[in-house]
């Protein structure tokens, strides 16, 4: 009844099952999913370096810097779409 | 002209046992530490795109190109996908391939994945089967990895080889 009342019109969301995991996505919050590029670039490094490497001394390392390295290319990436979307087209387009 | 590497050995048994298992293969080849960091990477990029996308991540009938890459992790992908196509679709004769995604009100219940997770979700994945690739070709053509101070020794050796028809 109060759920009802509290949703009128998303009645059919209090009817939805409970959360899964790893069956049902998860609800990312709105603008945190570049997020995900942090463990994505983490565990890409970790795979990679772990075939490239050939001293596992320098392994944690060199892992470190990919990372480090593929999240600035992507944030710099970024910022030339940026540039380029926002700023340099619409000044072509006159 | 390729550079050739005289060490280099086919080793097609660790490269099988890589695609079964990420991992096996280097474990075969005795690595076993390169081994874990293969299993964690690749199994952890793999669950995590699930983990992400929920499993309408991995779906060989409505996302085949990205099946593609994600079948690059082996068994496992086939495996998640095959729980996929028989307990989360209805059966359709009218939609491609003979099942759907079922429709909010229909079992069984599911939760279609969309938008930022979905896309997400299958890249992990994706990256997952495509950097298990790079694993098998690396045990296939298998170069026996010298200790720095095994490379050093073998650069003078050779150094000194150079200079002494000199």
């Amino acid at each position: 009844m109060i759920s009802a009342l509290l949703l009128p019109s998303f009645g059919s969301l209090a009817a939805l099952p409970p959360w899964r995991p790893f069956i049902d996505p998860i609800a990312l919050p709105g603008g945190t999913w570049w997020l995900t590029l942090i463990p994505l670039a983490l565990l890409i490094s970790v795979v990679y370096k772990a075939v490239r490497v050939s001293d596992m001394k320098r392994y944690v390392p060199n892992v470190l810097l990919m990372t480090a390295q593929i999240i600035v290319a992507m944030a710099l990436l970024a910022v030339g779409a940026h540039v380029l979307i926002i700023w340099i087209v619409p000044a072509l387009g006159g | 002209m390729p550079e050739s590497h005289p060490d280099e050995q086919l080793e097609p048994f660790a490269a099988a046992l890589a695609f079964v298992i990420p991992g096996l293969g280097h474990l075969a080849l005795g690595k076993p530490r390169r081994a874990i960091f293969i299993f964690v990477g690749v199994l952890g990029l793999f669950f995590g795109g699930v983990f992400i996308g929920g499993i309408d991540a991995v779906d060989r009938k409505e996302d085949f190109w990205w099946f593609v890459g994600q079948a690059g992790v082996g068994p496992t992908a086939f495996i998640v996908d095959r729980v996929h196509q028989s307990w989360f679709k209805v059966q359709d004769p009218n939609a491609p391939g003979g099942v759907r995604t079922p429709d909010p009100d229909e079992n069984p219940r599911f939760i279609r994945s969309l938008g930022h997770p979905n896309e997400i979700g299958a890249l992990y994945a994706t990256v997952a089967g495509m950097l298990n690739l790079i694993c098998v070709l690396d045990c296939l053509w298998h170069t026996p990895r010298r200790r720095p101070e095994q490379h050093d020794q073998r650069r003078t050796t050779d150094a000194q080889t150079t200079e002494s028809p000199a």
